[in-house]
């Protein structure tokens, strides 16, 4: 009986090639755009799910007495010991110093690199984050502390096709042996290295290390004995020390929580959004129902085609258990070809989604998960697009319908306007979200034009140049860039960032205070120049002197100081210090932007002190961006012949910043180009069948004398009808969700009219054109020869 | 075989109500060939649907068999009508997407036949009907006549104990229908009980009686000799 039911279903799907083609295309596109956002969604929430009893795996956490200072990811060398040698409780612990920031230099061989997916790790971080060797072993890289452990992705790259196991890499100047080649670190992973060097290796000098004792720098990982957490939590805040206590306390996060963590300072792993998780699950659900929206609309549309079958079958002896089993194996037959074509459709855009996500997803045949999640896909799919159509089928009266060759067309008509209707409002919807959004980002580029992000490069000198060395080499590499004709202006800074910079920092002091409130001010330590190169306009006073030995411990504010800290005017010339820096405001300059939009400017603090500067930010004449980093990669190469030259461009820290941003625009826009291509076919086949039905009527107007336009009001008329209605329920709902993903900016637009205007325009004539079409194909055609046939 | 008593059909829209059938009574014994004859809209389509089980009356008896079932539930009529009654009609009704085997083929299909005894009760019936050659043909691409005789071939396959045949050869030339109206008389001397709706005083003849019927009632009955 199924080998018949699959018969029917593949000679009707042939008979109608058109429909076929639109209920396999949509199909196809919206499956395929749902696979690869659940494969995304469940990456997301199965970070770090795979290692051995991950449930059991916590990190230690900082959170700080002070309200305003946000939860540190990191936790004290110190502490980690302590909590080893203290707490049963503890099965293991395991530390790790990502060099996210300070990258390493690796030289292997003849080649130098700047290595900025490196990390330190204790001896023992592969007994809790076990990595798929390929060459080597943990316990050997346990048992040495020169030794390092590299991805296949680094060996690679150091030594090319050359076996690395055993060779030598020289890391900062010391030469340390790789001991292990592990494969490339997964999608799902928060640890995202592809160099591990053994903590040993760390270069802290006895000084330093009694400096930085208590300072939170490692990511301390601990493993629990199970079910123990809290007690645990405070037999930890029980061993901290002295000073540190007074100001911190320890918390335990899960593993399994780390990559939604949202609320940290400077977090140096990749974290997830659990907000754009969501939303984008529903979107690709969104993009699945439209798709199988269609299918429905088109099955039940067609409905009058298989009366007779229908009937015929009831009478000799189907029942309708039987034929709605039957058109179950149609929707089921036609998803299974959609899911085939989804297949070969997602295989050809895996580098591109990898490329737009930034990970590296391999689908393997062999892998259960992606043939559950094809399976998911398929089932939600099926349930979609085949209860209804198959109830209305195969509910048929068969002694009425083949008497008079007339299904009931009120039956799903209904439901079938409404469903027209649901698909346009979400492709609306989309739509002005997209203008929207895109508005917003170009409003957001507008913001930081007082210089020209393209010219703007910047780079940092290397972390081992003890002070005075690093002082005189400051100025040396200054006075050089200064006299390149390429180079517009350069300055020295305390950070390569321009366009995010958060420096919270405390210990300032005014005329004025009142000591019991708390200010939040960034610290900009920043030379002679700096104004120019980012182009800051003075409101009051002036900038730092070159040559002024007394500016080394003024200080310029911006406006927003003036406010927040309460200062009266005259504000030049009043005192201001820094801890034990004490000088006076020289200048004030207007509020600029050096926070990314979802943040309010604050009170920015610029010092001139050179102990604090160890970054250039140059600014190249325009057009000469080229000539100037060649200038600039000369001068490196001259003062640190050893070091490779690493430098990035602010329009870079702009993409990275404003990633999210303009992934989210992309990804809607695609989104919303599918929604209305998937409706806009739905809406021709729809004008077609509606167009077959209403034959007869044609012919008997034309013959009584209606124009070609008469007609084609007649067809389009109801179509256009509920676009219009689409229109009026989507915009108010855009307006919405558009407006809902702007309050996450400070900064943003207001929401124009022409948004709207332009959205429903555009609506109407892509409806028009996509049923004018049939329309016109109707209202051309012969009437003699449709009163004929009926 | 069959005996209706007093059965009622009432056709309501919102303001009129017509009476299909009025309080009609008829016994048809098995291996009768009936003919039922009258002008349109005097109720001869709506007895043949009532009689092949397709359609409820509103009032009255439907004994089949000895059996009452003028109230049997969808699947009960269903599972009567598979196994007892074969139909044919004016307009053929086969399956456009299914070949002449697959359509002759479906009745066994949904009676539970295993597939060899298909096959072979198939052909047999289809050598019966004079249509084997065409067996792999779609029905668009065979004759009126020949399609007929394919939907006979459908209604007969399942060995029925009732044929009813709504204007057999309403869509067919005279040679044509005279073929379809031998095909029913041999059925018919072979032991089927058969019920044909016609206009046609020519088909009516090859009948054993003609039940006449004006305004959902029977007018006057002919016995042919």
């Amino acid at each position: 009986m199924i080998r018949n039911y699959i018969k029917i279903a593949w000679r009707n799907m042939l008979a109608h090639k058109v429909t076929s083609f639109i209920n396999l295309f949509g199909l196809t596109i919206g499956m395929a755009a749902a696979f690869l956002i659940f494969m995304w969604v469940k990456n997301e929430f199965s970070f770090d799910a795979y290692y051995p009893q991950a449930a059991d795996i916590y990190r230690l956490t900082t959170f700080s007495a002070n309200a305003d200072e946000k939860t540190d990811e990191r936790t004290p060398y110190v502490l980690g010991e302590a909590v080893r040698e203290q707490i049963p409780n503890v099965k293991l612990l395991t530390r790790i110093y990502p060099l996210t920031i300070f990258s390493p230099t690796v030289k292997a061989g003849p080649n130098v690199f700047k290595d900025k997916t490196a990390a330190y790790i204790d001896a023992n971080w592969f007994a809790m984050f076990p990595a798929d060797f390929i060459k080597g072993s943990a316990e050997n890289f346990q048992g040495s502390p020169n030794g390092v452990v590299i991805s296949v992705r680094n060996a690679k790259k150091y030594f090319g096709d050359e076996d690395a196991l055993g060779r030598t890499l020289t890391i900062n100047g010391t030469n340390c042996t790789v001991l292990g080649i592990v494969k490339n670190f997964p999608a799902n992973s928060s640890f995202r290295y592809d160099l591990y060097i053994s903590s040993a290796l760390r270069p802290v000098t006895p000084a330093m290390r009694l400096t930085y004792n208590w300072a939170n720098s490692y990511h301390t990982f601990v493993k629990l004995t199970s079910g123990n957490k809290f007690s645990v939590v405070n037999q930890i805040n029980k061993v901290i020390d002295g000073d540190w206590k007074n100001n911190y306390s320890v918390g335990l996060v899960a593993l399994s929580d780390i990559h939604f963590e949202n609320d940290l300072k400077l977090s140096v792993l990749k974290h997830g959004d659990k907000k754009t998780t969501n939303i984008l699950l529903f979107l690709g659900i969104l993009l699945l129902v439209i798709a199988c929206v269609n299918y429905v609309n088109l099955t039940t549309a067609k409905s009058l085609l298989r009366i007779k079958e229908v009937s015929v079958k009831k009478i000799i002896g189907a029942e309708r258990w039987q034929l709605y089993t039957q058109f179950t194996i149609e929707s089921a037959l036609i998803s299974l070809l959609a899911l085939m074509a989804t297949f070969v459709l997602v295989f050809v855009c895996l580098p591109w989604f990898n490329n737009f996500t930034d990970n590296h997803f391999i689908l393997s045949l062999n892998d259960p998960s992606l043939w559950m999640l094809l399976a998911a896909t398929f089932i939600c799919t099926l349930m979609l697009n085949s209860i209804y159509p198959a109830l209305l089928l195969s509910s048929f009266k068969p002694a009425v319908a083949l008497r008079s060759n007339y299904a009931d067309n009120t039956k799903g008509g209904i439901l079938r306007r409404t469903l027209v209707v649901m698909q346009f409002a979400i492709s609306i919807t989309l739509v002005v979200v997209t203008l929207v959004i895109y508005k917003q980002i170009s409003f957001v580029g507008d913001q930081y034009k007082n210089y020209d992000r393209a010219q703007l490069f910047s780079f940092r000198l290397p972390s081992s140049l003890q002070d005075d060395a690093k002082k005189l080499q400051m100025k040396g590499v200054l006075q050089q860039l200064q006299a390149q004709s390429s180079i517009q202006s350069a300055a020295v800074s305390s950070s390569t960032d321009v366009i995010n910079v958060e420096n919270i920092w405390g210990g300032f002091n005014w005329e004025g205070r009142d000591a019991d409130m708390h200010y939040d001010i960034t610290f900009m330590p920043a030379g002679e120049n700096f104004n120019k190169v980012l182009n800051l306009q003075l409101v009051q006073g002036r900038w730092f002197k070159n040559g002024n030995t007394n500016d080394e411990h003024n200080f310029v504010i911006n406006q927003e100081a003036i406010n927040q800290l309460g200062l009266k005017q005259p504000v030049v010339g009043q005192h201001f210090s820094l801890d034990k820096d004490t000088g006076i405001i020289v200048g004030v300059v207007k509020n600029f932007h050096y926070l990314d939009l979802h943040k309010k400017i604050g009170a920015v603090v610029f010092g001139n002190n050179s102990w604090y500067n160890n970054s250039f930010v140059v600014k190249s004449e325009p057009g000469a961006q080229a000539a100037a980093l060649k200038a600039a990669s000369i001068i490196w190469q001259k003062y640190f012949p050893d070091e490779p030259f690493d430098y990035h461009f602010a329009s870079d820290d702009f993409n990275r910043i404003y990633n999210a941003e303009q992934k989210s625009s992309q990804l809607v826009w695609i989104f919303s180009a599918l929604a209305i291509l998937i409706s806009c076919m739905g809406l021709y086949a729809l004008a077609s069948f509606s167009a077959v039905q209403r034959n007869k009527e044609i012919g008997i107007r034309k013959v009584l004398g209606a124009s070609v336009a008469g007609i084609v009001k007649l067809i389009s008329i109801d179509f256009i009808r509920l676009v219009f209605i689409s229109i009026f329920i989507a915009l108010p709902i855009g307006w919405v969700v558009a407006d809902m993903w702007l309050q996450d900016f400070v900064y943003r637009i207001n929401i124009e009219w022409w948004v709207f205007a332009l959205t429903a325009i555009g609506a109407l004539v892509i409806a028009f054109i996509t049923i004018g079409f049939q329309s016109v194909k109707a209202a051309l055609a012969n009437p003699v020869k449709s009163l004929r046939s009926e | 075989m069959i005996k209706i008593t007093e059965l009622e059909k009432f056709y309501r829209t919102e303001e009129v109500e017509t009476i299909a059938l009025n309080k009609l009574s008829i016994d048809i014994k098995e291996g009768e060939f009936v003919a039922i004859m009258g002008p349109s809209g005097c109720g001869k389509s709506t007895l043949l649907n009532i009689l092949g089980l397709l359609d409820d009356p509103d009032g009255g008896s439907y004994m089949f068999n000895g059996t009452e079932v003028a109230h049997f539930n969808e699947r009960k009529r269903a599972d009567l009508r598979k196994h007892n009654i074969g139909f044919v009609f004016q307009s053929f009704n086969l399956i456009d997407e299914l070949t002449v085997f697959e359509n002759v083929e479906l009745p066994l299909i949904y009676t539970g036949v295993p597939s060899a005894e298909r096959v072979s009760r198939v052909e047999k019936v289809l050598d019966k009907m004079q249509i084997m050659h065409r067996r792999n043909h779609y029905p668009q691409q065979l004759s009126g006549g020949q399609q007929q005789r394919v939907a006979v071939a459908r209604a007969v396959v399942n060995n029925p104990k009732l044929i009813l045949a709504d204007e057999p050869t309403g869509n067919l030339d005279s040679s044509n229908g005279n073929e379809v109206m031998e095909l029913l008389t041999d059925l018919n001397e072979q032991g089927t009980t058969i019920i044909m709706v016609t206009h046609s005083e020519h088909d009516a003849r090859y009948s054993h009686r003609i039940i006449r019927l004006l305004d959902g009632q029977t007018v006057m009955e002919n016995i042919m000799i």
